[in-house]
């Protein structure tokens, strides 16, 4: 088992490297630099020496190999280094975004699973009914739908909503405070983008559970335990749904992973102050360095995620054994 | 939240407005926290000197004390200037070239030592004439200063090369903050991550890229103010995000502006207790081209370029969604600098024919044969009001390859979330306030007339 | 761990053909309606948007770029049967255009990442060794980017525009499609008539793409269906965070940008239509493709 997590964690290696020469060289074609982006905000007066001074003191101007090898040699060390745009150290800039992103990740994931692994199961249990109708246009509807624009349209009809009902509009907090702060204010804050996010991924979900539970009650084993005379809830419950159980964790994981960059456009239209927005004002102003930040945790993320779903998924299924 | 004051104040609502609390209201009310939505990202660092974006202003000025000011109460005024950390205006010697600033004894930092002339100077210093490595984004402002001294603690003398009208205008920017000389002199970088000043707001927190906060200054040398206990910040580039946040109550006011209908529905849904200040701005929809770069070296183009803009159809149009309404040259309607209609429509580019101007815009160019010619004009990267007072990262970073590659009619590359790009359209139609976008990077106008400061005042 | 399911898939798909080709062409269209009333009612969208698009100078009553400063942000009326946006321009047009930008993406950002990530997939089944290894590799480092995030960093280097945002969802989509192919062609690899034709002697280029590509199609041809859906809802998100589509070019996610987020209080008209457009073509390409899935391979219905 430790030699199998060392394994994978070895494999992981090239696909990390990968991932920065990758971004090393996108952000590197990207025209322009961010020196003068930086200097020259607003039209500033800038003279040309002191955007030299600026790029030489960021190092742009060293050969391509070697700051790509300061770069890998950097992470190496963990000194991920400070952004380009406001001098911070990138850790301290992520760290800022990070609570309000993966606390968003976290919520969707809870409420994917609590909406979607019950209905994707009742509808796989009463196949070609209406219910099972209904479930899956919800669920296909869930997939069809821009995320942003549930989340300007709920924003809105709360506000609408909370106006007519009550006289006064109301509306998340747009400033985020950690949940031990306030509890409550920090809940009704991501609530709703939570749910914007969940819908789609609870979809998602919905239909692997819908599919896998179906199946998984073809199989022989099903029919035997029916034919036994066993209760149908307890076939349910113990044989069928667990093995079901199984692609829906690999899918609950994998979209877990892009959850965290899927998170770009929702949190622009919440004003959230997270992750994805600094990843779009990081390749905006051409920060290298916190680009390159992001992608690698998001990267990590993928990683990680991959690897506990493996676990996870040899966890449920004891036939699986690590080689 | 008691206070909820939807103010819509425009252009001129910087700085000087916070620190006025509820200016206009004849009896200010004391007390209680305004949070206030900041309508734009937050700049990469605190230093107003180097910074140029209103997001500076509005997010870090209410900390510090400038030279002089407009007039808090009566902020629309281009002519008016008022001390604030100089007990007064100053009378012009020699020949208006030298200006001598008493500066107030009863200024105190907010760490408790005593304000003096010597960090007037130093900061002035470093905003006139910044030394190697530190970036002042107004050099050209000052291109008139020859020197500034400080002969005593309560003196500063600015020395002119030449008489000029623009000086004082120019003195009055509100990025100008009031550093001080041994912080400065320790780390000049020092003010670009950290914020100690002497305002009427002591510096609390910031919430990296979310959120500034401060608290009342109890010994500010305006006696009596500030009239808040304290002032939250809230970074909302999104138009949309302040507006519903000022609906929802999440926050009081915005210092930019909204769109007319935006401003209509908050007052019809919360009626008196939202107070809208107007004033106003001026819709002039320049095309700023690269004097450098074909074919807009030639004038004719250029010339061409004003004629075809509607300046008069254009603005009531505008006004409908965005905050401009009055047609205006460069230095904004009501301004004794300002044009007059009837000069305005003397102005190329201002003729109240359009379709002369526009028949006179391609016999130009057909002249200068550049009768097909197509460019993509970039507009701001600011929702509101969609104007050309820009100067901010959208134009910058697409002009440099813009200036190479739109000569071989090249894909423009720019990266600006939000940036609203607009085509000037056959026949030289265009579709919405645009700017240019090919301004020379390097050239700065220099502030001659006092004109650029109004460019500036965004 | 994926490899079972397309196993299933290829071998399945190969058994379907042959009774298949028997009937006309029309028989079967009947029989998929008369089965798959769902996958129909998702064909009659995806048919009405093409329509839509591709005769969208015919339909649309106005000009989508065209703007009337007397009619801005006009609800719904007779003249504007859905109303006019901040600028003046008729939103119906505008959708009616918008649908042939949003097919146009749609279509070629899936056929094209489709297509290179089959060529790629399968060879690197056929070919296997180190060049399926490092293609391995590549797709690990390519997968771990979230779409979205991906096609950002390519828009960044390449600019905006539309034939730039097919090339920035296309990318993204070539790792996701190779792998599903190759875990597929793994299997259809180990079927004898591959080895049968290698050894007749013919060409690597001839056995992948005669013999190993028609075999890969039917998991293919299903994930091609959801490659629309995505790629035209990844259009709406570049356009709508201003990285997509650049105005005046009508395109749904640009026509949610800016204005509609405004207005969406005092103008939903904005707002709402081109999110239902959105919407509406992603669903009914989705129950198309069910529907395609369900009668191409029975035993994986409902997917």
């Amino acid at each position: 088992m430790y030699r199998y997590i060392v394994k994978r964690l070895l494999l992981a290696v090239p696909t990390l490297v990968g991932a920065a020469a990758l971004v090393f060289v996108l952000m590197r074609l990207i025209p322009g630099d961010i020196c003068v982006i930086r200097l020259g905000s607003g039209g500033a007066h800038v003279d040309p020496a002191s955007v030299e001074a600026c790029r030489l003191q960021l190092g742009l101007n060293n050969p391509m190999i070697v700051q790509f090898l300061d770069f890998l040699w950097s992470y190496i060390t963990l000194d991920f280094g400070t952004s380009m745009w406001s001098g911070h150290p990138v850790t301290h800039e992520i760290a800022a975004r990070l609570p309000v992103s993966l606390q968003i990740a976290l919520m969707a994931t809870v409420i994917a699973i609590l909406i979607a692994i019950p209905l994707g199961t009742i509808s796989a249990l009463r196949e070609n009914t209406w219910l099972d109708h209904i479930v899956r246009m919800v669920a296909i509807a869930g997939i069809a739908t821009p995320s942003f624009w549930l989340g300007i349209m709920s924003l809105v009809l709360v506000l609408d909503i909370t106006y007519l009902a009550t006289g006064k509009p109301w509306m998340p907090p747009i400033d985020y405070v950690p949940f031990w702060q306030d509890p409550i204010r920090n809940l009704s804050m991501v609530l709703l983008p939570a749910i914007t996010v969940g819908y789609r991924y609870s979809a998602v979900t919905m239909r692997m559970t819908r599919s896998a539970m179906l199946e998984v009650l073809r199989e022989d084993y099903i029919r035997t335990a029916r034919s036994k005379g066993l209760l149908e809830q307890i076939i349910v419950n113990r044989h069928a749904l667990k093995n079901a159980l199984l692609p829906v964790v690999t899918l609950i994981g994998i979209e877990f992973a892009f959850l965290i960059g899927g998170l770009v456009v929702t949190e622009q239209v919440f004003n959230l102050n997270g992750i994805g927005r600094l990843f779009v004002q990081a390749v905006q102003n051409q920060d290298n360095v916190l680009t390159q930040a992001l992608v690698m945790l998001v990267v990590v993320i993928f990683v990680v995620t991959n690897l506990v779903v493996d676990l996870l998924y040899a966890w449920l299924d004891p036939r699986i054994r690590f080689s | 939240m008691s206070l909820r004051t939807g103010l819509w104040a425009a252009g001129l609502g910087l700085a000087a407005a916070i620190a006025a609390g509820s200016a206009g209201a004849q009896t200010p009310k004391r007390g209680g926290t305004l949070t206030y939505m900041i309508s734009a990202d937050a700049s990469p660092s605190f230093d107003g000197h180097r910074e140029t974006t209103f997001a500076t202003v509005h997010a870090v000025a209410p900390y510090y004390s400038v030279l002089i000011r407009v007039p808090p109460d009566n902020p629309a005024s281009t002519t008016e200037f008022v001390c604030d950390l100089c007990t007064e205006m100053p009378k012009p010697t020699d020949g208006g070239k030298t200006y001598a600033f008493k500066i107030r004894p009863d200024v105190k930092w907010h760490d408790g030592s005593k304000l003096t002339a010597k960090d007037v100077l130093a900061s002035w210093n470093k905003i006139v004439f910044p030394p190697q490595g530190i970036t002042s984004a107004r050099v050209s402002y000052y291109s008139m200063v020859e020197k500034i001294e400080a002969p005593d603690d309560s003196t500063v003398v600015f020395r002119l090369k030449y008489p000029s009208a623009a000086f004082i205008p120019a003195l009055a920017d509100p990025f100008t903050w009031i550093y001080k000389k041994e912080t400065l002199d320790k780390d000049p970088h020092w003010y670009e991550k950290n914020i100690m000043g002497s305002g009427p707001f002591k510096f609390v927190s910031y919430e990296i890229g979310q959120s500034i906060k401060g608290v009342r200054n109890p010994d500010y040398y305006h006696k009596g103010q500030p009239y808040l206990d304290a002032i939250e910040g809230i970074f909302a580039a999104k138009q949309s995000v302040r507006v519903d946040a000022i609906r929802g109550d999440r926050a009081a006011i915005e210092f930019r502006g909204m769109p007319p209908s935006a401003r209509d529905e908050l007052v019809k849904e919360a009626g008196k207790e939202i107070v809208v200040q107007d004033s106003d701005w001026n819709c002039g929809n320049i095309i700023t081209a690269n004097h450098k770069k074909k074919p807009f070296d030639d004038v004719r183009v250029r010339r061409a370029l004003a004629l075809a803009v509607d300046q008069w159809k254009g603005a009531p149009a505008l006004s409908k969604i965005a905050i401009v309404r009055s047609v205006g040259g460069i230095v904004f309607p009501g301004s004794p600098l300002a044009a007059t209609k009837e000069e305005l429509q003397q102005m190329v580019g201002y003729w109240p024919d359009i379709e002369k101007a526009r028949a006179e815009a391609r016999r130009l160019l057909k002249e200068a044969g550049a009768e097909n010619l197509k460019f993509e004009l970039i507009n701001r990267n600011v929702d509101q009001p969609y104007m050309l007072y820009s100067e901010d990262l959208a134009d910058r970073r697409v002009e440099e390859d813009r200036r190479d590659r739109r000569a071989e009619g090249g894909a423009d590359r720019s990266l600006v979330p939000g940036d609203a790009r607009r085509h000037l359209r056959r026949g030289g139609r265009c579709e919405l306030p645009e700017r240019g976008q090919s301004r020379p990077r390097y050239q700065q106008v220099s502030a001659a007339d006092g004109l650029s400061r109004e460019l500036r005042r965004l | 761990m994926t490899v079972v399911a397309p196993n299933r898939v290829a071998v399945a798909g190969l058994v379907e053909e042959a009774p298949e080709r028997k009937r006309s062409l029309l028989g079967v269209a009947l029989n998929f309606c008369r089965r798959q009333p769902l996958g129909t009612f998702g064909l009659a969208i995806v048919v009405v948007m093409f329509v839509a698009g591709i005769s969208a100078g015919w339909i649309a009553p106005y000009d989508p770029e065209e703007n009337d400063f007397n009619a801005m942000m006009e609800a719904p009326s007779w003249a504007h049967i859905l109303g006019t946006d901040q600028l003046g321009r008729d939103i119906f047009s505008r959708l009616v255009y918008g649908a042939r930008t949003a097919l146009i993406v749609g279509f070629n950002a899936a056929f094209m990442g489709g297509a290179i990530g089959l060529v790629l997939g399968v060879s690197s089944a056929y070919f296997g060794g180190l060049f399926d290894l490092l293609f391995q590799r590549v797709l690990d480092v390519l997968m771990a980017f979230p779409l979205i995030i991906l096609a950002l960093a390519v828009v960044a280097v390449f600019g905006t525009g539309v034939f730039n945002v097919i090339l920035a969802i296309t990318i993204p989509l070539i790792p996701r499609c190779g792998r599903v192919v190759r875990a597929s062609a793994l299997a259809v690899r180990e079927i004898p008539y591959v080895d049968a034709a290698r050894a007749l002697g013919f060409g690597h280029a001839r056995i992948v793409l005669r013999h190993m590509v028609p075999n890969v199609v039917a998991p293919f041809l299903i994930m091609l269906s959801a490659f629309v859906g995505q790629a035209i809802l990844a259009e709406a998100s570049l356009s709508y965070l201003g990285l997509g589509v650049q105005e005046p070019v009508p395109a749904w996610g640009l026509m949610l940008q800016g204005g509609a987020e405004e207005y969406a209080t005092t103008a939903p008209w904005i707002a709402v239509f081109p999110g239902l457009a959105i919407m509406l073509t992603v669903l009914g390409i989705s129950l198309f493709g069910d529907a395609l899935r369900d009668a191409i391979d029975p035993k994986l219905r409902d997917r």
